[in-house]
Formats: structure tokens, C-alpha cells, sequence
């Protein structure tokens, strides 16, 4: 009971840093209305794909927001180097090279995330049939040496039909 | 219509001269054997009998014909205490051994049993071929018959060889003034097999030839009695006679009555005759007696009783009987009829009050109680005709269905029986011993004495092992246990003359492969082994027996290493090759492939040297054989482990759809970071060098 003591007070502590940091945030992006519109427009693949994201590691959402956000990065600094006002921050996001700027690098994110796991996937798969190739030889070399008798009482003696059992004794072994 | 008994051992008859000879196969018509050389063109008629035939035979040192060579038939047996006796003693007044061996018979690539004596100067008393002479005289009789027999009788008495082939045709005098006859042989057949039963006492002459057993010295007291006897008259006066009669003649009148009956005899003579020829095995005289009477003593002997008689007759099979002895011996003639008038009690009465014997009627009564035990189970009446017999006459052989035996007979007669392949024969002596029959037969006082403990030992052991499963028990054991002189009467060695572990190797090793069994072994070998080998091997012959083909090989290589080592037969090639299938069946016992490969490969070599030894060393060494097995425990280990992680791989590649692609977002992930810090720098990088400018 002593040992869960301290847990409200912490997650107290971490409410009130949230809150804090919320209205710090709400405050400063009011404060800085054209650079906070261009975030909220530009970022806005980011935000999709934070909200579409059902994967168990919601990776999704970080993949496509680093992307996009070095696209709207450009952007913001356009409109810091001009003017930070409403007027050239519109006039920003009416432009189309400019949103394409901010879309284009999320699309590429996007797009890793699409094409980049299945191809890890077939080379991790690949990869542990190599092994089970290796240890099925490795299998088959010991009974080569000792016989069928290696593989001890505990071996399973699979169906024919199923394509990963061991030889049953008798088995040729060799050509299996 | 009864044959009549021969009075000299039987000769050859019509049928056995069609008997194929040694001479007719032999490639020359002489044989060598040892120092000696058998000569198959002379044969000796004196000497033949059914189971033996017999040459003239010279020896390396004198050049002449002067021994008798005796081959026995086929595997009957020899008696085995009589040839160490009469090897290794010089008995007064016997006929000399000089050689017993088993001898390679040319032309009919068969082994034969060769007995060699010095061969006798004279001519036997009374020929086999012309059973009638002039009477021998007194003088001849005490001088050179009766002095010279008796010391060879005492000899082999003292030894305790019993002779059991005194008889007139077998005693051997010269024509010269001072002549000492010479006994002959006794060796070359089973005890009392060749013996005519005119010779024999009354209870031997009711039992089967093969039946006799070893007798005592008294019944050799009592053939040379007879023999004296006939000597005297100069022939058989029962000659012509059925076996029956002459049985029935000396118990109604007595052995003494019988042969003496018209002869005139001195008083000497007749002293000798009425004590050696007692029907009383009591009042026979000893070799002690014996020994007085021809030293020149002389004593008054009690005359000779005449066996039982009963009042009034006792009716059976149509015939009446008053002597019990006589209704004993026949009582296996009707078993029926036995059994109704020994259940309806007219023999207890008959026993009780015709003959006035109570203790007879109470063995009778306790025989037929022995008889019901265990109720009227299949074999009742045979069981009880045969308890009957025996608590009638005890002194009689056990009369059991076909056989009547005495219980030292019964190994012979078992060795018949397998010799002739009759199987009824053979279960009925299985009954016999299993029953312990022979057992019984002791219990009675007059049989106490006859046989010794140790004999009395080997019937109760055989009982044993007759029930015993195995290779090694059962009815052969018994043969081997109840008649040591039998060879091994296996068909594997059928052409051998195996009489000791020794020969059984020797013979094995010398069977052509095209004649060769899956293995050298069979029932009669496992047993022949077990009795005469004088190490244990139950052990091994249990394993020799067992179902695991590998335990079973290697058991009976280890056998046979080791009789081919404690018989010092170093060189035994066809029998290593003939076990070569077993040993390469040893080498499984190797768990690791190649070993058994390495092994294999270096069978041919050690199988090449005939040494049993060196092939076991091969295939059985144990420090191999431990290291092979741990390996073996320590790859199965590493094997279960390999199976496990490729079935954990299995199991995720199988059920986990996604597998892998995880990482890949991860992978994903990680290069969107990367190429957003390059982006970045790029970007910062390029704002401040615009703000340079």
C-alpha cells in the first residue's frame, strides 16, 4: 500500500505540466497566428496519418510528420524572412509550389512506410527459412551419423502431407 | 507268436547286412586311426553287435592285425566312465583298450566312433554262430574261466565300473593247457543293450534293452553265474524260449533251478552256482564272497527262494496268475481290465488274503492314493497301472505305457527315443520325469540302496529344468543331464560323432557351407553345451534365447569365444564364418554410422584369422561401446534442440502473418528521421547563406 502512495502525486505532477505546457502552446500560438496557420495547414498529412495509424507500434504518424515537417520548414522560414503576417501567410498557402513543398516530402514518407516494411519482411522471412534450411541440415547430418535413432522417442513422426516433418524411421534420409 | 531269445548277443541279421559298410564307401580298405590302421576287408564277427561294427586293426609298432578295432554305428552311445577307467588302468583280466577316438570315415564324409582293443588270443567260449560246445570242465571252469573273470569283476568293481556284457560269447579263452580267459568289452553299447536277457537278472530282464540302466555288481555276479552255468552244460538250456517264458520260468522256479536243472555238479560248483545265481539280490554272493570262493573257501549258501505264491490264482486277461510279480509284469497288457480290479479292490483282497502280505496290500492301497492325486485327470489308468506295478514288485523296472525302464535307464532310453525320432516315446518319458517317477520308484525300501545321491539329484534336477522355457531346458536337457555317454545327437552335427565340447567346435568348424544352418546352434547343442561344458552358461544361453537380435548374436558369439578359448582350439575359420552374419549383426549395437562402417570394414580381416577372440575384441569392445553410446545420448540432445528452434521458426512463419513487418515500420520510421534531419540541414543551411548574401 506504501509503494502506491506516491502514484497521484506524480501523475498530478504530470497533469499539471500538461496543462502548463497546453496553455503555453495555446498561448504562443495565438501569439504567432500566421506561422501557427502555415503549421496547422502544412502539417496536416501528419495529422491524418497520426489519425489513420491502427498498427500496434503507430509508427505511421512519426514517419510521415518528420517528413512533413522538413517539407514545411522551407515554408516557415519563407514567411519569417518576408513577414510574419496573416497576409503573406495566406499568400503562402494559396501558392501551389509552396504546398507542394509542405505535401510532397509527407507523400514521401507516406510511401516509405508502404513500400519499406513488406521488404524488410520478405528479407527477415528469407532469412529464417535460410536458418531452418540450415538447422534441417544440421538435423539431417546428425541422423546421417547416428540414424533415425537420434531423433529419440520425443520426435514427432509427422504426416507425409505436412512439408516440415522430420523423417519417420525408414524414411529415405538422404534424398528427404 | 513270441521270438525266441538269442542266447549270444544278437548278430547281424539279413536286414543289417544290407547295412551300408564302412568298406563299401571307404576309398581303400583301410582306415588310419591314430597310431593304428583299421582293416575293413577283415571284418570280426565276434565282435560286431547292432551297434557296432568291428575290424581286424594293426598298430604302427607291431605291423600285424593284433587289436580289434570296434566302430560304432551312427551316434549311439559309448560309455565314457569305462573308457577312463580302462584307459588309464590295466584291469586283470579284461580285454586291453588301447585307443578310443572319433575317426573321419573316407568315402562317406562322416565322423565315427573308433574303440581300439588289443585283440584276445583266443576264441570266444561260446560262438555267436554255433551257440553249442562240448561241456568245459571243472578244472577248466575254476582255473580258467572262474579265477581270471572274478579278478577282472573285482578290478572293475573296485573302479566302480559296472561290466554288464558277461556272457559266454564275450569271454575269450586260448586253446593252450594253461589258458586264463579274457572278459571282453563293454564299452562300445550302453549297458545291458547287447546283453541277452538269459544272462540278465529277473527284474533287468523285464526292462527294455535300452532300459537296463547301469546295473550293480551284483547283477554282473549274476550273468557270470549264468554264463558258468551254461559253460557247464555247454549250452542255453532255455534256448528257443520267448522273453516271457523265460522270465516266468526263473520266477516260478528260481534262476538256480533253472539253469542247473539235469546238470550234474560238483559241490564246489554248485555252492558257486546256487550263490551267484540268488534271486534274491540279498543272498547274492558279493565280490567279497567271491573273492573266499576262489581262494578255496567254502560256505553253505542259503537255497534259494522262490518268489511269492499265492493261495488261489487271480484271474487277468484270460489268464491266472499267482505270483504278484508275474500279474505286475503284465498288468500293462490290459489297463483296462487293470484298472477295474484294482479300483474294485479284488487285488487288495486277493493280496491280503490269498497271499496273507498286508504291507503289500497297504502299498497297493497307498499306490492307488498316489495314483488319485490331483483326480481321474487325463493319463489316470496308465498312472495307476504303473503305481500298481510298482507297489506289487518293487524290485521291477517302472512300467509306464510302452516303456519299462529303471530309473538309470531312463537316460538311454530318452536317447533312443531322440536317436529314432519317436515322438510318443518321447512324451511319454516327459510325463515320466516331469511326474517324478523315478522318484517314487526310490521311495521304495528294496530301491533305497540302488542308486546314489547324486543320481537321485539329477532326477530331481531334470524334473526341474523339463519345465523350464529356454533354449538350453526341456527334454533335450534332460537327455544330456540323465545319459552323460550320449554325443550330441543334434541334426546339425549329424555327421559328427560330437561326445564333448571339444569335438562340438571341432565339428562345427568342419561343416561345409552349403550344408550350414542360419546358426551353429539348436536345441541339443544349447543343451549338450550347457551340461558339458564346465563353465556357466545359463547366462548366455538365456540371451542366445532371447528376442533382440543383436543380444541374441552377441550371445552366442561370446558362447562359442568361449569354448573355442578354454578348449585351445585357436584356429576355427568355417566357424568364424558361419557366425560372420551374427557379428556383423554386433557391429548395430553401434549407434554412430561410420564407426559401424569402420567396423564392417575390419570385420573380413579378424573373420580371415578364425580367432573368435579378436572378432569380439572388435565388436564388443567396451570402452568403444561406452564412448559410441555417451555421443550418442549427448547428439540426441543436440538434435532435440535443433528441432526445437526449427519448429519455433516454423510455428512464427506459419501463423504470423505480419511477420517481420514490424521491423520493417521500424526500418521505415528510422529512414524518414534520417532523410528529415538531411532535408533540414539542407534547408537551414541554405537560409543562412541566402542571409549572408
Amino acid at each position: 500500500m506504501s509503494a502506491k502512495k506516491p502514484a497521484p502525486a506524480k501523475k498530478a505532477g504530470k497533469n499539471f505540466a500538461f496543462i502548463f505546457a497546453s496553455m503555453f502552446m495555446a498561448i504562443l500560438a495565438v501569439m504567432m497566428l500566421p506561422t501557427t496557420l502555415i503549421i496547422l495547414i502544412g502539417m496536416i498529412p501528419s495529422f491524418v496519418a497520426y489519425f489513420v495509424d491502427t498498427t500496434r507500434q503507430r509508427t505511421l504518424g512519426p514517419t510521415v510528420m518528420y517528413m512533413n515537417f522538413a517539407g514545411v520548414l522551407p515554408v516557415l522560414l519563407k514567411l519569417w524572412k518576408k513577414s510574419p503576417n496573416m497576409n503573406n501567410a495566406t499568400e503562402l498557402l494559396m501558392d501551389p509550389f509552396m504546398l507542394l513543398l509542405m505535401l510532397a516530402p509527407a507523400g514521401f514518407g507516406w510511401i516509405l512506410f508502404i513500400v519499406i516494411p513488406p521488404m524488410v519482411s520478405g528479407v527477415l522471412r528469407r532469412r529464417a527459412e535460410i536458418r531452418m534450411q540450415t538447422l534441417e541440415n544440421d538435423q539431417k547430418k546428425l541422423i546421417e551419423q547416428w540414424g533415425p535413432e537420434v531423433m529419440g522417442a520425443q520426435t514427432k513422426v509427422a504426416k507425409k502431407e505436412d512439408p516440415i516433418a522430420l523423417p519417420a524411421p525408414g524414411d529415405d534420409l538422404l534424398t528427404a | 507268436m513270441v521270438e525266441p531269445v538269442p542266447t549270444v548277443a544278437k548278430s547281424l541279421t539279413p536286414q543289417d547286412a544290407q547295412r551300408p559298410r564302412a568298406d563299401m564307401f571307404a576309398g581303400g580298405n583301410k582306415v588310419t586311426a591314430g597310431r593304428f590302421e583299421i582293416d575293413l576287408s577283415r571284418p570280426l564277427s565276434d565282435f560286431e553287435h547292432d551297434y557296432a561294427e568291428a575290424f581286424e586293426c594293426s598298430s604302427q609298432e607291431s605291423g600285424m592285425n593284433d587289436h580289434v578295432a570296434v566302430v560304432i554305428r551312427e551316434r549311439s552311445p559309448v560309455r565314457k566312465d569305462a573308457i577312463h577307467v580302462c584307459l588309464n588302468n590295466e584291469v586283470m583280466g579284461l580285454i586291453v583298450l588301447r585307443a578310443a577316438m572319433t575317426v573321419d570315415w573316407p568315402g562317406e564324409q562322416k565322423q565315427r566312433y573308433v574303440i581300439i582293443y588289443r585283440r584276445p588270443g583266443g576264441r570266444a567260449v561260446l560262438s555267436k554262430h554255433t551257440p553249442r560246445r562240448e561241456p568245459l570242465t571243472e578244472e577248466l571252469l575254476r582255473r580258467g574261466i572262474i579265477r581270471p573273470i572274478f579278478f577282472a569283476l573285482r578290478d572293475l568293481s573296485d573302479r566302480g565300473i559296472f561290466h554288464g556284457n558277461v556272457r559266454p560269447d564275450n569271454i575269450f579263452l586260448t586253446t593252450h593247457e594253461n589258458a586264463e580267459a579274457l572278459l571282453g568289452e563293454c564299452i562300445s553299447s550302453i549297458p545291458g543293450i547287447v546283453q541277452p536277457i538269459i544272462y540278465e537278472t529277473i527284474e533287468r530282464s523285464m526292462a527294455d534293452p535300452e532300459g537296463k540302466g547301469t546295473g550293480l555288481i551284483a547283477d554282473d555276479i549274476y550273468s557270470f553265474g549264468a554264463s558258468v552255468a551254461i559253460m557247464c552244460r555247454g549250452h542255453n538250456p532255455l534256448e528257443g524260449k520267448s522273453k516271457d517264458e523265460i522270465i516266468e520260468d526263473k520266477i516260478n522256479r528260481g534262476s538256480y533251478g533253472v539253469f542247473t536243472d539235469g546238470l550234474r555238479l560238483s559241490p564246489g560248483i554248485a555252492e558257486f552256482l546256487r550263490a551267484t545265481l540268488s534271486d534274491d539280490p540279498k543272498q547274492r554272493w558279493g565280490i567279497e564272497h567271491l573273492a573266499s570262493w576262489v581262494d578255496g573257501n567254502r560256505t553253505t549258501p542259503k537255497p534259494s527262494n522262490v518268489a511269492q505264491k499265492a493261495q488261489r490264482a487271480m484271474d487277468f486277461n484270460g489268464e491266472k496268475y499267482v505270483r504278484p510279480r508275474l500279474l505286475a509284469k503284465d498288468l500293462y497288457k490290459n489297463v483296462t481290465e487293470a484298472v477295474e480290479l484294482i479300483e474294485s479292490g479284488h487285488l487288495s483282497k486277493w493280496i491280503e488274503r490269498a497271499l496273507g502280505d498286508q504291507p503289500g496290500a497297504d502299498m497297493v492301497t497307498s499306490a492307488i492314493s498316489r495314483a488319485g492325486i490331483g483326480g481321474r485327470t487325463a493319463g489316470y489308468e496308465d498312472r495307476l497301472q504303473c503305481f500298481v506295478s510298482m507297489a506289487l514288485d518293487p524290485r521291477a523296472p517302472i512300467r509306464f505305457k510302452n516303456m519299462r525302464f529303471f530309473p538309470t535307464g531312463l537316460g538311454y532310453i530318452l536317447c533312443q527315443a531322440f536317436a529314432t525320432n519317436n515322438k510318443d516315446k518321447l512324451q511319454n518319458i516327459g510325463e515320466v520325469i516331469r511326474e517324478r517317477y523315478s522318484w517314487i520308484w526310490l521311495g521304495y525300501k528294496e530301491n533305497t540302496a540302488e542308486v546314489g545321491a547324486d543320481k537321485m539329484h539329477v532326477f530331481d534336477h531334470a524334473s526341474k529344468v523339463i519345465l523350464r522355457r529356454g533354449l538350453d531346458f526341456g527334454l533335450e536337457r534332460c537327455l544330456y543331464e540323465l545319459c552323460e555317454d550320449t554325443p550330441c545327437l543334434s541334426d546339425i552335427v549329424k555327421h559328427y560323432y560330437v561326445n564333448s565340447c571339444s569335438n562340438l567346435i571341432f565339428a562345427l568348424d568342419n561343416i561345409p557351407a552349403a550344408n550350414r544352418t542360419e546358426k551353429p546352434i539348436d536345441r541339443h547343442i544349447a543343451a549338450f553345451i550347457s551340461v558339458q561344458d564346465n563353465r556357466d552358461n545359463a547366462g548366455l544361453m538365456l540371451l542366445v534365447d532371447s528376442q533382440d537380435r543383436m543380444r541374441r548374436s552377441l550371445a552366442l558369439i561370446t558362447m562359442f569365444q568361449g569354448l573355442q578359448k578354454r578348449f585351445e582350439n585357436p584356429k576355427l575359420l568355417n566357424l568364424t564364418e558361419w557366425l560372420s552374419k551374427d557379428a556383423e549383426i554386433v557391429t548395430e549395437r553401434f549407434r554412430s554410422i561410420p564407426l559401424r562402417q569402420d567396423v564392417l570394414k575390419a570385420l573380413p580381416k579378424e573373420l580371415k584369422t578364425g580367432n573368435l577372440t579378436r572378432v569380439l575384441n572388435l565388436i564388443d569392445s567396451p570402452l568403444q561401446v561406452r564412448k559410441d553410446e555417451n555421443d550418442f545420448l549427448v547428439s540426441m540432445r543436440h538434435y532435440q534442440a535443433l528441432g526445437f528452434e526449427r519448429e519455433f521458426i516454423r510455428k512464427d512463419l506459419a501463423e504470423n502473418a505480419n511477420f517481420g513487418l514490424a521491423s520493417g515500420r521500424q526500418i521505415a520510421m528510422f529512414m524518414s528521421i534520417m532523410a528529415a534531419i538531411v532535408m533540414i540541414a539542407m534547408t537551414v543551411a541554405k537560409h543562412f547563406l541566402e542571409q549572408g548574401h
